[in-house]
């Protein structure tokens, strides 16, 4: 005879049993979590609260004897017109260097898929571009592009009987030559990340597309770039976020010059913080540049998500 | 399943521990076989210490010099107040002008005043280390600028020099140009010697001895002091003796392009000279022009920044036998080898031919002037502003009176 009496489970019993599983499930993965959490907590949210903090106070970066100056900070940052020129700027970098990189890439991508002689070396040359920090880039770029007649550009020109350029001396001029030497430093990358999605397209589908008639261009609207899609979301999301922080290559390349046209939102932050001891002022900026970013990134990953759906 | 679970527990700890022990090495000071280490932050790169410390090394064997530099440039500031702030101060650091540095103001420098090698240097270079009459840092060079030019070309159009006035030395670039020959150059990334020069004779000749400070402190107006100044010297760009494509140049370039014999004339300091003379021309160099309205012999100029404590070091004797050496007879030496101008109570040196006359009748004569050294506490902003607005003047976007009063706009903006 049993000594174990028979336990009915009730739909109530059974939920709570369930209820009680999935919050221990949760309790494992919060311990594993713990630590990527402390790590966000510490190196993410604690500066963000204290850049906030300190955007409300006259802290010069030294001394922590700081006083409140209420939306002081703010009302500064939107009448600087340095600091509105560079915000101009950095848009214009930004949207423009996504869009330029995005259309070149895709079709050197393309080339880059097909068989020739070289084409292994072509990848490899093309990626390499991306190698050298921007930092770097800025000083070479810097020579190349100089306006004396001694510049590398200018003495081919004038080698060829033709009179030399202000690259770097004219504010238009230094503009264009910042967005060159960007979207020439990174197609080589972005190409190799839609090179990677281009073969994973099966081949049938343009074996099909073939039998039925469809001319390379048709075959390249209709199956090689809404497979891109994927692609085409994460690079121009990795370029717009980018963009919008540089900071190095035209600091490099032109110091923010000349005058303040090629001056962007980090030099700004950076030139007036930490150069200029302003550290309430240079917090405003990160703070507003901060919810600036957000409202551009999710907005590009909604009309992103949208276009994705369409071709889904 | 059990020996499964040990071996990925303990691959995770080992990783886990790899991650974190770099962190351990953050930080750590101190020496790791007896010796002091003394950490340093020059605005003078490696290359320009090594002598130095080499020399400093081998009288002091036990003391090492961990060495760290940034151009002398907006960087400098943002990296040294970086680390002063992170609580990763170097023992010793690179002083400029101590009467506004936030260095001194904020309490991170040592009272050096009574040590006793602070009595070997200059008034002028004393003066410019002091703050309410305390000593914060050693100085022992100084400099003035002048104009660097090419003997063969200059021969070409008939002139054995640079003239005498600022009208004379208009036409001395009409003459070049006319004759095919790019007659100046110069980097608009600061604000332009020729101009700090002509404000400075003016003060001079005006007996003015609070120079930008009386701006600064209300007194008078950059529109006041400037525009004549400024007026003058556009003339260079107004007439097209010299290209506006200035704007987006650097020193090396111009150097470069005046060691390819393309450029007659650009105005530089002592750091050049090395460069000038591995170039192979024939250079010499000469005072600037006197201005309208101003003394005569003025040039851009200054006690050189010097070497600081760091006020909480914990190596505050070697940081002192540091501060020494760079005042002693080796170290000075050194200084006059590498083209530097010693300007420490009774040394006396040899200086390159091309600089006598800049060097006799200027520096020695104390007829220099730079303008960033009465900017008080807020000189980094005002000198990035004014080398936004001097490169919009240069590109013809405004006039020199509307560059004043944009100056004028931006101090009111700071107060």
């Amino acid at each position: 005879m049993s000594n174990q009496s028979s336990v009915i489970l009730t739909d109530k019993d059974l939920a709570k049993r369930r209820r009680h599983r999935n919050f221990m499930e949760d309790l494992s993965a919060f311990w594993f979590l713990l630590p990527i959490i402390a790590c966000f907590v510490v190196l993410l949210f604690v500066p963000l609260m204290q850049t906030l903090y300190f955007s409300f106070t006259d802290f010069d970066g030294l001394s922590f004897d700081v006083n409140m100056v209420g939306f002081k900070n703010y009302q500064k940052v939107f009448s600087d017109s340095s600091i509105l020129q560079g915000l101009g700027f950095t848009l214009a970098y930004a949207v423009l260097t996504t869009l330029l990189v995005t259309v070149i890439a895709i079709p050197l991508a393309v080339q880059l898929n097909k068989r020739f002689l070289g084409r292994n070396f072509a990848r490899s040359l093309f990626f390499f571009l991306s190698v050298p920090s921007a930092a770097v880039l800025g000083m070479i770029w810097k020579f190349i592009f100089s306006p004396l007649k001694s510049g590398l550009i200018n003495s081919i020109l004038s080698a060829v009987g033709l009179d030399p350029i202000p690259w770097l001396s004219n504010s238009r001029l230094a503009q264009f030559c910042v967005i060159f030497v960007a979207v020439w430093a990174q197609i080589g990358w972005h190409a190799t990340l839609y090179l990677a999605f281009l073969q994973s397209i099966p081949s049938d589908l343009y074996e099909q597309a073939q039998v039925d008639g469809a001319s390379p261009m048709q075959q390249f609207v209709h199956i090689t770039l809404p497979q891109l899609v994927p692609g085409i979301v994460t690079s121009t999301f990795l370029l717009m976020s980018g963009g919008l922080k540089v900071y190095d290559l035209p600091f490099t390349l032109t110091k923010g010059g000349p005058g303040y046209a090629t001056n962007t939102v980090s030099q700004a932050i950076i030139t007036r913080g930490i150069g200029m001891n302003e550290y309430g002022i240079a917090s405003a900026l990160s703070v507003l540049f901060a919810i600036a970013m957000l409202i551009v990134t999710f907005a590009q990953l909604g009309i992103s998500q949208a276009i994705a759906k369409r071709f889904e | 399943m059990k020996r499964n679970n040990l071996v990925k527990m303990t691959v995770a700890a080992v990783a886990a521990v790899a991650t974190i022990a770099p962190m351990a090495a953050c930080g750590s000071t101190g020496s790791a076989d007896g010796k002091t280490t003394l950490t340093m932050f020059t605005w003078d790169n490696d290359e320009a210490m090594k002598p130095y410390i080499e020399a400093f090394e081998k009288k002091y064997p036990n003391i090492k010099v961990d060495q760290s530099s940034a151009p002398n440039n907006g960087d400098k500031d943002s990296i040294l107040n970086q680390r002063l702030s992170g609580g990763q101060a170097p023992d010793v650091f690179t002083l400029g002008y101590a009467g506004d540095d936030s260095k001194v103001t904020g309490g991170y420098t040592m009272d050096i005043t009574n040590e006793p090698f602070v009595e070997k240097m200059s008034d002028a270079n004393k003066a410019y280390e002091s703050k309410d009459g305390k000593v914060y840092g050693v100085s022992v060079t100084s400099w003035e600028s002048g104009i660097v030019y090419n003997k063969d070309l200059l021969k070409k159009v008939g002139a054995d020099g640079i003239p005498s006035t600022w009208d004379e030395f208009l036409a001395l670039c009409k003459k070049l140009k006319d004759a095919g020959i790019t007659p100046f150059l110069e980097h608009i990334d600061e604000t332009p010697h020729l101009v700090a020069a002509c404000v400075g004779g003016k003060f001079a000749k005006e007996g003015n001895t609070d120079g930008d400070l009386s701006i600064i402190n209300g007194k008078t107006t950059f529109t006041k002091e400037y525009t004549d100044c400024l007026d003058q010297w556009y003339q260079l760009y107004d007439q097209g003796l010299e290209s506006r494509d200035s704007v987006g140049v650097s020193g090396d370039q111009i150097v470069q392009q005046f060691n390819a014999g393309e450029l007659a004339m650009f105005i530089t300091g002592a750091w050049d000279f090395t460069k000038l003379n591995e170039g192979g021309q024939h250079w010499k160099m000469g005072l600037v022009p006197t201005f309208d309205g101003g003394e005569a012999n003025y040039g851009a100029g200054s006690p050189s920044p010097g070497y600081a404590i760091y006020s909480k070091t914990k190596h505050a004797d070697a940081a002192k036998k540091w501060l020494e050496f760079m005042i002693s007879k080796e170290a000075l030496d050194l200084q006059a080898k590498a083209g530097n101008i010693v300007t420490v109570k009774g040394y006396t040196q040899d200086v390159d031919p091309g600089y006598t006359d800049v060097y006799k009748n200027g520096l020695q004569a104390s007829k220099y002037y730079l303008p960033v050294n009465d900017w008080g506490p807020k000189k980094n902003a005002i000198n990035t502003e004014w080398t936004a607005q001097f490169q919009l003047l240069v590109q013809g976007q405004q006039t020199p009176k509307q560059t004043a009063e944009n100056m004028d706009a931006k101090l009111k903006s700071l107060s």
